[in-house]
């Protein structure tokens, strides 16, 4: 079917709409259900909750679901719909020092004071296809996790505890060793939603477009910076999950302070070395800051590098150049961009022929000359 | 299950009102980009979200709404951007450019020539003309302050000695008002003159770059030229159209699915049909 | 639409924002605005007050220079928008008659000229011929929007403020943009690209 240029475009969208649908739906298999998304493919539901920005665990599930595992595509969907969304408040900065955690390790030290807590990772196993998982069974399934909650463990990893940990880089700042990044006023914090991005950028507007950008773009950029095109030579001073309370003031009594629920977050507080600014460098380690929605440790780390890449006074490569990284890590606008080039460019072409074709004479005519 | 409902033209009140108020900035600074918050549009970043939040915008119930790409009523993404704003307007819809009070494209400007009383809005994919020479935002926002285009015209330059000619062939440079250098979108070099002196407002608005401008009616447009090579638009050597036998509108080549035969058309479908039918007025 | 119950606040901006467009676009142009009952009803200048909420909202800074002191709390309930100093403000109302320090507004930076003030400006009367405007100025313009030149009339409007309007726009593209508003719900709107001449009919 003719995709442009034929009166059959209205049917050409919808015939075409069925026909993936038709796809998702053909192989014979029980339909999944959201919650199943929710519950097993919760990294990916965190992931796409970070790239669309927006925390909803459910919906990022259907958008799973939606489009067929395609994380971009569902964190568009998320994105979109979140844009529809009236914005009645602002939350206050949420404290991370008071995170309940689930996960919290430093390898800067160690130990730390309250101790490297491991939580739920596969960081120390073999990456080993689990053939057993192609025959799961809900007996088996249900089955661990009786046995696992009935076993010797403790409250805490079932979080029906709140540890409360200390921050290992207050260890730093006690000790004058850590040069903190200027703080802005929460006044003048710009909404990334709301405003354009304008460099040079606000290091909030920074942090806001390094939480929804897109996991790959992040990682190869800060990857480039670890690797040598950069100097960021960074430290993991604690990598720290678990939950956040999210408080608003009340709208008519602004004394009054509620919790309207609380998020899942990762947080990294990455310690890299002193700057070098020349005679006048300060003796002192320096900070960057990643936090994402969601479990996702990789893009917590990349952020941390790219915020602390991203302050070299003259960038010399491409992860220090705020404008070349923060124009380039929005998954929802690259992607989109990438793709609109499947759309007709016919117009466009057709003047490119011309013009080439009018070189093309002209060269023949100069040739005739000679 | 929460049930959902979206406003008239799909944008919240508060969306509108900033592009509002950014439209007029845009149109008492001839050809600057005004940068907006440009809102995630259920329609893919790069498929015409900017366009597509000018129109949402300014749209009101009296209107009657045009949406072409490449020239065409019937591109598939010109049908799904109308079906948009239709479902989310209610309002009439049109293929007839004489018809339309706001006409939405991609690419080209209709043949016909558009009045007072119409509104054209381009989607715009990179509406920073500068970007041909210079990648940087920074950079090319001091330019613009200090209308510094000397890149621009060394660009020019040296496509001249390199080809014999500017082979910039769509987005053309053009200067507005004496003053801002812009990218015209992706028009063809045929459409670039239309925007000077004209009847009609234009709105450009690029979703992904978070910018929007405009040309006013009866405004000054100049494609960027030198004294002595002279900006020319397309030449299809006199072929007519093969349906309506135009030899004055934008062709397309197009080879036939069966024959392999190389032939013309319109790019503009509808002023193709009814140039066919006899009803184009020709002043 | 004053007979209905129910005040459309959508379609009623969208109205108006169209005519503010429309007169941005065509310097000089007069257009009418729409009066509606739930706007009249304001106890301040309908057409204003119209305009107030179609341009206003919490993202915006406004200043109001009337006698009228209760007007900015009047605007502010109703917009949400943040009542703020000349010298922030990025829509100032100017009461008929009143004649305030323009060189005090934003004119935007050479980099972002858009970060500049628009003026809403109250005044008697205005027509597209001085026939009947008696105590006018009439306003010869050129510019962006206009082909050739336009004549617009203007009662209730000083040729000082006129004058130091132009003296705020002489650095292009800084500048200020001008939207006046007559008794009638008239509307003319003159952007800083506009030249004029001016006589006294």
């Amino acid at each position: 079917m003719a995709y442009v240029a034929v009166k059959g475009g209205e049917k050409a969208i919808k015939e075409a709409e069925r026909l993936a649908q038709y796809f998702r739906c053909r192989g014979d298999s029980a339909p999944i259900a959201v919650r199943q998304i929710q519950d097993q493919m919760r990294l990916a539901v965190d992931r796409v909750m970070g790239e669309g920005g927006l925390y909803a665990p459910e919906l990022a599930a259907l958008a799973l679901k939606q489009s067929e595992g395609d994380t971009l595509e569902a964190a568009f969907l998320l994105r979109a719909f979140s844009s529809t969304l009236p914005r009645r408040h602002y939350s206050l900065p949420a404290d991370s020092s008071d995170m309940r955690i689930m996960r919290r390790i430093s390898s800067a030290f160690k130990d730390i004071p309250g101790g490297q807590f491991l939580g739920p990772t596969k960081d120390y196993t073999q990456r080993l296809m689990a053939f057993d998982l192609l025959e799961e069974n809900s007996h088996a399934f249900r089955a661990f996790v009786s046995e696992y909650v009935a076993g010797d463990v403790p409250d805490r990893v079932l979080l029906t505890q709140q540890p409360r940990f200390p921050k290992v880089v207050d260890l730093l700042r006690l000790e004058g060793l850590l040069a903190d990044p200027a703080v802005e006023s929460p006044a003048n914090y710009a909404d990334l939603t709301r405003q354009a991005i304008r460099f040079p950028a606000t290091r909030s507007m920074r942090l806001q477009a390094l939480a929804r950008g897109e996991n790959g773009s992040m990682l190869a950029l800060a990857y480039s910076s670890m690797r040598g095109y950069g100097a960021v030579h960074p430290c993991i001073g604690e990598l720290r999950v678990g939950h956040v309370e999210l408080l608003v003031p009340h709208p008519l009594d602004p004394t009054e302070i509620i919790t309207v629920g609380e998020v899942l977050l990762t947080e990294v507080e990455l310690v890299a070395r002193m700057r070098n600014e020349g005679k006048g460098s300060v003796a002192q380690l320096t900070l960057g800051y990643g936090v994402c929605f969601g479990h996702n440790e990789v893009k917590a780390i990349a952020m941390a590098t790219l915020d602390r890449s991203m302050t070299a006074a003259n960038p010399g490569a491409p992860a220090e150049d705020e404008e070349f990284v923060l124009y380039h890590i929005d998954g929802i606008e690259s992607a989109g961009f990438a793709a609109h080039w499947k759309l007709p460019h016919y117009v466009d072409f057709q003047a490119d022929l011309n013009r080439l074709r009018s070189v093309v004479d002209r060269r023949g005519k100069a040739n005739d000359l000679l | 299950m929460t049930s959902y409902s979206y406003n008239y033209g799909f944008l919240d009140e508060q969306t509108k009102k900033e592009i509002r108020r950014k439209l007029l900035q845009a149109v008492a600074i001839p050809g600057y980009q005004v940068p907006y918050g440009s809102r995630e549009m259920p329609i893919a970043r790069g498929w015409g979200t900017g366009g597509l939040q000018i129109t949402l915008s300014i749209i009101g119930k009296q209107d009657t709404l045009k949406v072409i790409d490449q020239g065409c009523d019937f591109s598939v993404n010109a049908c799904n951007l109308r079906n948009f704003i239709a479902a989310t307007t209610g309002n009439t819809v049109t293929t007839d450019t004489a018809e339309a009070s706001i006409v939405q494209t991609r690419h080209r400007i209709p043949e016909e020539a558009m009045r007072e009383d119409q509104i054209l809005v381009f989607q715009v994919p990179y509406p920073e003309i500068l970007r041909w020479v210079e990648p940087s935002e920074r950079e090319t926002r001091r330019m613009h302050a200090e209308r510094d285009y000397g890149k621009l015209w060394v660009f020019l330059y040296e496509d001249i000695v390199r080809w014999g000619e500017i082979t910039l062939s769509y987005r053309y440079p053009v200067l507005v008002n004496q003053r801002y250098a812009m990218d015209p979108s992706p028009i063809p070099r045929h459409d670039v003159p239309k925007l000077h002196q004209a009847e009609t407002l234009f709105l450009f608005g690029a979703g992904r770059e978070k910018r929007l401008y405009a040309v006013p009616p009866y405004t000054e447009v100049v494609p960027l030229q030198f004294e002595d090579y002279h900006f020319t638009v397309e030449n299809f050597g006199g072929q007519p159209c093969r349906s309506c036998g135009s030899t004055s509108s934008y062709l397309n080549e197009v080879y036939d699915s069966e024959t392999n035969e190389r032939y013309f058309s319109c790019s503009d479908t509808s002023h193709c049909a009814k140039n066919s039918q006899g009803a184009i007025r020709h002043e | 639409m004053s007979d209905s119950t129910h005040f459309d606040q959508t379609a009623y901006t969208q109205a108006t924002f169209r005519t503010l467009l429309d007169c941005m676009a065509r310097p000089g142009k007069v257009g009418s605005l729409l009066t509606v009952a739930e706007v009249a009803s304001s106890p301040f200048d309908t057409y204003l007050f119209g305009v107030a909420l179609t341009l206003l909202d919490h993202e915006v800074v406004f200043h109001v220079y009337s006698d009228q002191c209760s007007l900015s709390s009047h605007l502010q309930a109703h917009t949400m928008a943040r009542v703020g100093d000349v010298e922030e403000c990025d829509y100032l109302f100017v009461g008929r008659g009143e004649s305030p320090d323009f060189s005090r507004l934003k004119r935007g930076s050479w980099q972002y000229p858009d970060e500049s003030a628009t003026i809403i400006q109250l005044v008697e009367e205005l027509g597209e011929v001085t026939d009947g405007l008696e105590q006018a100025l009439r306003l010869e313009l050129c510019g962006p929007g206009i082909q050739r030149s336009r004549t617009v009339a203007v009662r209730g409007l000083s040729c000082e403020l006129l004058q130091s309007w132009r003296h705020c726009n002489r650095e292009f593209p800084l500048g200020l943009d001008w939207i006046l508003v007559d008794k009638g719900g008239q509307v003319c709107c003159l952007p800083r690209t506009v030249q004029f001449t001016v006589e006294v009919v």
